[in-house]
């Protein structure tokens, strides 16, 4: 969830929880008829109840359509890659699986640290472009590690999904000394 | 109760015999599985929940669209780490038609493979492990 809709929902859920601890209270009898009809009257004479109300409402249809349209992009939305195209049917591979097979190739270099990878693929024509973004480790030769990575990743894809030169392009974004967490090291 | 969808497979004196839509999913997800290389089907968040709660769903990552003759069959796939992904997705497709046509007697069209996942070896131990 990104850092806006962080900030949204927790804007929602405190009104939600002080709208439902008014309710506790006046349902407990904390003050009397009188104190809650006063406050209700002048509440709803300010515009600021109305600018309140009507901000809350969008939210709460935002978060509506956020939680039935799924977990963010799609996987249509990153693309996949068409394979194989035969009689007996298609063969596609997603983005997901793309990206663990660069990712164990990229990070197997020394010197780079993290990959970021955007993949392209238009049907017969393109099977598959990647565009990688490497954050690499201080001092590291960011040509060598350049040729290293491109060479690994095409050999990976062609190896596990039969596709021979793959256009690889490669961004050098940053430097960094922090080593990034690998969910795993080694097969 | 809810109808299930069906398709009228034959029509005899003494009745009609119908095929579920669910049948050929779950003939399919069970065909697919049996592949060396395959891992297990992607089902998504509904899939996973329902797994969670300790039902089996042998329909699990598999869509199909069943008429009165032909199939088509939409498999979601997770290969394990180290396996040729063509070969791999002809070896589904046989396996998958030549299941589904010899049990429904129905003529499987097309067999179309989305690979969404790959697998490394401990994970799958590691669920393994987790359902005996």
């Amino acid at each position: 969830m990104n850092i806006l809709n962080r900030i949204l929902l927790f804007l929602l859920s405190l009104t939600v929880a002080a709208a439902s601890l008014l309710v506790l209270l006046f349902c407990l009898g904390t003050f009397p008829a009188p104190v809650w009809s006063n406050e209700l009257v002048y509440a709803a004479s300010i515009p600021e109840s109305i600018i309140g109300s009507a901000l809350a409402f969008l939210i709460s249809l935002f978060a509506l359509y956020r939680s039935f349209s799924g977990t963010g992009k799609s996987p249509a939305a990153r693309g996949s890659s068409l394979i194989v195209h035969s009689p007996t049917g298609d063969v596609r591979v997603e983005y997901a699986a793309v990206r663990e097979l660069v990712d164990r190739a990229a990070l197997a270099v020394s010197g780079v640290r993290e990959v970021k990878m955007k993949m392209l693929a238009k049907g017969e024509s393109v099977p598959l472009q990647l565009y990688l973004r490497l954050i690499l480790s201080p001092g590291t030769d960011a040509a060598r590690v350049s040729a290293d990575v491109t060479a690994r990743v095409r050999q990976q894809v062609e190896q596990f999904m039969g596709l021979k030169d793959v256009p690889v392009d490669i961004t050098i974004a940053g430097v960094s000394g922090r080593i990034a967490e690998r969910k795993h090291r080694v097969v | 109760m809810e109808q299930e969808k069906s398709v009228v497979k034959k029509e005899t004196n003494l009745g009609s015999i119908r095929i579920a839509d669910e049948v050929v999913s779950i003939i399919a997800g069970l065909a697919a599985t049996e592949v060396d290389g395959v891992a297990g089907m992607s089902g998504g968040i509904a899939g996973g929940i329902a797994e969670m709660l300790g039902r089996k769903n042998f329909a699990k990552g598999v869509k199909v669209e069943v008429g009165e003759k032909e199939a088509a069959v939409d498999l979601f796939v997770i290969v394990k780490y180290g396996v040729r992904i063509p070969d791999i997705a002809l070896a589904v497709q046989e396996n998958v038609k030549q299941a589904i046509e010899t049990m429904t007697g129905l003529s499987v069209v097309e067999v179309n493979i989305h690979i969404q996942g790959v697998i490394l070896p401990e994970e799958q131990k590691t669920e393994e492990v987790r359902v005996r």
